[in-house]
């Protein structure tokens, strides 16, 4: 059971973990707990990869201590740390050369029997469309909702290019006759 | 006439939601794992806690024996190296020593460590005592800066 | 001598706390004029030579240029983004450099990088490429390489999943 929210800032708790509070680790853990954890399923599409990333992630962290400082936001930084992760296990688990993350599958999770409406169907073809690294950033930015620079941070790239590649993945879903009444005035 | 740039860049919110509803990441966290990655966070905080105690006590007392062998007159004269710190490190990191620091010294490197002939090349760029892709990556980074103010 | 031994005794007595060194992200600020995104493709034609490394410089001819962004390219060994400073971003002259290891190189003219640039009002601009380093494996320089730089208003068609 998560203790009730810690109100320090993240500075504070690493300042106090610099000082030895183990306590101060557990604030931060839940902190950010579940947001690592949808990035990491995001990028390995996989529960059980996504549990082992979130421990080495946090594992990552704790052995930075003490001496640690926080010049960014702790998601820029813990961000890269998820996706080279993420990066390891697809590594090992794929026999391809491509070692693109963005490729992982992230469709949605139903079988091509199941019963969804035509609505969510022409959405999964019209985002099945996108390259993966289009359709990665849009995820990232309207499904779990990070910010320019944390998507920056998770994919490795410039937040010059997260834009880019939002603005064209927006330009072309707008495009699409599948999902045009959704951008019809 | 371009449209508003702030425009194009954002979704409808029925669609926004309906792609929320559609890949929204369904998985739950486990209790189990909480506990093992706290458990295992606590007891590397103690135990460093402890180390750094233990550390600054024999640094303290090691540090007043180096300060006193410091001061005392030295038995040879010092030789300074006529070489400043920027310019020792690029020495460091033109690996294939052609007298200019490239992506084909990161190159060098990384054949280098691939081979497992490293420690030969003095390609500790970092000085974090390892030679490994860090270091490569510090001369590639170094072979692209737009103010290289290192010599070629 | 007698520095490096009081270096080490300031040390010793932990003044100087182990620093973490973190990279503070980069935030491009947004254009306030009417602007449109273009894409450059960069290529390289290493003459039929297997090409390990590449440093080149690319230059817009224009200030109403900004990068955006930089990504790899369509070879296998040079998919990754290349190496790049991070202060080239929204200026318009940056240096690309990668290499890689591996026995499966280009050899033919390939699009080894791709710039995400911003280009304010009506300019049309030009870029100069200055190819520094073609390498094969072994570091020696190919001969006859060449790079050049093109400029698309729009992005191409996306195929295979292939980032546009």
């Amino acid at each position: 059971m998560p203790p009730p929210p810690d109100p320090r800032s993240d500075h504070e708790l690493i300042a106090a973990l610099n000082a030895g509070d183990a306590a101060a680790f557990d604030a931060i853990y839940y902190r950010y707990r579940d947001r690592i954890l949808r990035l990491a399923y995001r990028f390995t599409a996989n529960h059980a990869d996504a549990q082992d990333v979130l421990q080495e992630t946090f594992s990552y962290l704790y052995r930075k201590f003490p001496g640690f400082r926080l010049t960014a936001s702790m998601t820029t930084f813990l961000y890269p740390v998820v996706r080279n992760l993420s990066l390891e296990i697809h590594r090992k688990k794929r026999t391809a050369t491509t070692t693109n993350l963005d490729a992982v599958a992230d469709l949605p999770g139903f079988d091509a029997g199941d019963q969804i409406d035509q609505t969510r169907a022409d959405l999964a073809a019209a985002m099945s469309n996108l390259s993966p690294e289009h359709r990665q950033t849009v995820l990232l930015r309207f499904v779990d909702d990070l910010t320019m620079e944390e998507i920056a941070a998770a994919m490795a790239v410039p937040v010059g290019t997260v834009k880019s590649r939002l603005h064209h993945a927006i330009a072309a879903l707008r495009e699409d006759p599948r999902i045009r009444r959704y951008f019809a005035p | 006439m371009p449209q508003d740039p702030a425009q194009l860049d954002d979704l409808p919110d029925p669609l926004a939601e309906d792609m929320r509803q559609l890949y929204r990441a369904d998985i739950q966290p486990s209790p189990a794992v909480d506990q093992a990655i706290l458990n295992r966070a606590r007891a590397h905080i103690a135990g460093r806690k402890r180390t750094l105690l233990l550390l600054r006590v024999a640094g303290a007392a090691a540090a007043v024996v180096l300060v006193t062998a410091a001061l005392l007159p030295s038995l040879h004269s010092a030789r300074r190296s006529a070489r400043s710190p920027v310019a020792r490190q690029v020495q460091a990191s033109d690996i294939n020593a052609d007298g200019a620091v490239d992506i084909r010294d990161a190159l060098a490197l990384q054949r280098a460590i691939d081979a497992g002939r490293a420690a030969a090349t003095h390609g500790d760029i970092t000085g974090d005592g390892v030679i490994d892709k860090r270091d490569v990556d510090a001369i590639a980074m170094s072979a692209v800066r737009l103010d290289r103010g290192m010599p070629r | 001598m007698k520095v490096v031994a009081l270096i080490l005794a300031i040390r010793l007595l932990g003044v100087v706390a182990p620093t973490q060194r973190t990279e503070a992200p980069t935030i491009a600020q947004p254009a306030t004029q009417s602007v449109r995104f273009a894409t450059v493709d960069v290529r390289i034609d290493p003459s039929n030579h297997p090409l390990a490394a590449y440093q080149l410089e690319v230059t817009a001819d224009s200030a109403s240029v900004k990068l955006a962004g930089v990504e790899g390219g369509e070879h296998a060994a040079f998919r990754e983004p290349p190496y790049y400073d991070a202060a080239a971003l929204n200026q318009n002259r940056i240096v690309l450099a990668a290499f890689n290891t591996g026995s499966d190189l280009p050899a033919k003219d390939s699009r080894v990088a791709r710039l995400h640039v911003q280009i304010a009002g009506d300019a049309n601009p030009k870029f100069e490429v200055k190819l520094t380093v073609a390498s094969a494996s072994d570091g020696s320089a190919i001969p006859g390489a060449t790079a050049t730089a093109s400029m698309s208003s729009s992005p191409p068609a996306s195929t295979e999943g292939a980032v546009p």
